[in-house]
């Protein structure tokens, strides 16, 4: 029976290194590494499958084994006795090259390949989602449609910050309750813990405001919660735009923004002599659209 | 899997339950393994008043939402949950950690335990698994993502365009594929 089997398996491997091609970084591995290659190289299909169960114990832990491991373990839907083959044999005593190849392919396997992360139940992925970090779940939005909504959701900000506070706020200094201390167009950002690689002189979590990116001169005028008023030139170098002034709502957290409409200042006076002010209602709650934040400002030439 | 010798006070917590998975396969495991699962404890307080529980083993509870293989490995990591559970208070600690649940399963793994796992309502696993399969997709991009679940882009070209444009801090800097 194992002959047989054995025979199986070969043919199908024969198949298989007869239709693809080599490549020149294949000389360095091994004969069997290279018919492991192979494998990986390709879709694997039912094909296998079903021929596998024909396969001695032996063979097939041997078989299995050459799959990456991602891959052997999505097998298991099959599986009792594939999984139970993997459980056991893992952990008797296994030729030694078997585990060295194995190691190889568990640290070179980096395909990724189709997971069904779409059968989980909105919950239980955006339970998921909300321990990603801040700028991946932004980027994220645009994975698809459900995504989106997911992470728009009114409990998704709520939901992160009190993770990341809990469990990785003391990663890196960008995080969360950061103290920013404005003086005279100097930023210093002092982090919530001491962390070692502070350098005290860096501003980087104001870069996501279009003006900023467009290195336009900035300023700081109020802030209320984790709301910041900016306030920037709207462009030094023309003429026509000159003393217009654009102010914006941001926060530095969740990093949205919104623009005010632009305001000319008067002629004549130094702009340092605007008084601005910033009021915001606190948090209201609408069962539809999740929280509105609802932000008065005034702004005001003072004597 | 009778290991009564390492359990301290085996008269109240050595008694075993039985668990039977959608393919049938019979489990025996600790009462304390067991509890962690709200949707078992549940289960067996409900019982209780019938004087069901007093029977022990004799009382089979049937998962018909999860997989023997599955099961499996939820019981493992039960039994080791008491080191694995603790928030980390440090840099090295959350590093080391990091790897574990890297190297604790396959995203499909994690996908298959992150469901059976909310069916049993087993709160540290799920956290866990989560964590581990958010950990896969971190800093990656968003071809990466889309490959890596399998999932299409339903948006409009342009809406994604406008979106990249707007939000372009969020795109840049992540991990090569």
């Amino acid at each position: 029976m194992a002959v047989e089997s054995s025979k199986d398996l070969s043919l199908i491997l024969r198949r298989r290194r007869e239709k693809s091609l080599i490549d020149e970084d294949d000389s360095i591995l091994s004969p069997r590494r290279k018919r492991i290659r192979r494998i990986e190289e390709e879709p694997i299909q039912i094909q296998i499958q079903i021929d596998i169960e024909k396969l001695h114990h032996s063979r097939l832990v041997e078989f299995l084994f050459g799959f990456p491991c991602r891959s052997a373990f999505q097998y298991k839907s099959v599986p009792k006795r594939r999984y139970s083959l993997m459980a056991v044999d893992s952990s008797k005593g296994l030729p030694w090259s078997l585990l060295v190849l194995m190691l190889l392919i568990r640290r070179t396997e980096e395909e990724p390949i189709q997971i069904d992360v779409e059968k989980l139940p909105d919950s239980l992925l955006f339970e998921v989602l909300y321990r990603l970090p801040c700028q991946s779940a932004v980027q994220y939005k645009s994975v698809s449609k459900r995504w989106c909504s997911l992470i728009s959701h009114s409990e998704f900000v709520r939901l992160s910050i009190n993770h990341h506070y809990r469990h990785e706020f003391s990663k890196s200094h960008s995080d969360p309750f950061t103290l920013a201390l404005y003086y005279d167009r100097n930023i210093l950002a002092l982090p919530f813990h001491n962390c070692e690689d502070f350098s005290g002189d860096r501003i980087d979590f104001l870069d996501f405001l279009p003006c900023i990116r467009k290195n336009y001169p900035f300023y700081i005028e109020a802030s209320y919660n984790d709301l910041l008023l900016i306030r920037s030139e709207v462009d030094p170098n023309s003429t026509a735009l000159q003393g217009i002034c654009e102010y914006c709502i941001c926060n530095p957290l969740t990093k949205q923004w919104i623009t005010l409409p632009h305001i000319r200042l008067a002629l004549g006076r130094r702009t340092n002599r605007i008084m601005v002010g910033f009021v915001c209602d606190p948090y209201s709650c609408d069962k539809e659209q999740g929280y509105i934040n609802n932000a008065r400002y005034k702004v005001g030439t003072g004597d | 899997m009778s290991n009564t010798s390492e359990n301290p006070n085996p008269s109240s917590s050595s008694a075993k339950i039985t668990l039977k998975t959608s393919d049938n396969e019979l489990f025996e495991v600790e009462e304390a393994v067991a509890m962690k699962f709200c949707t078992v404890k549940q289960y067996f307080e409900d019982e209780k008043d019938n004087d069901v529980a007093a029977r022990g083993s004799s009382t089979v509870i049937p998962l018909p939402n999860v997989h023997s293989a599955v099961l499996a490995r939820l019981i493992s990591y039960c039994k080791k949950l008491p080191q694995s559970n603790a928030v980390a208070d440090n840099h090295e600690e959350e590093e080391t950690k990091k790897k574990e649940r890297k190297q604790y399963g396959t995203p499909g793994d994690l996908v298959d335990l992150i469901s059976a796992a909310n069916y049993l309502d087993f709160k540290e696993g799920l956290e866990f698994f989560n964590q581990a399969l958010a950990d896969h997709i971190q800093n990656k991009s968003v071809e990466y993502v889309r490959k890596f679940f399998g999932i299409k882009g339903d948006f409009e070209p342009h809406e994604e365009e406008k979106y990249r444009e707007e939000y372009a801090w969020a795109f840049e800097g992540v991990d090569e594929d």
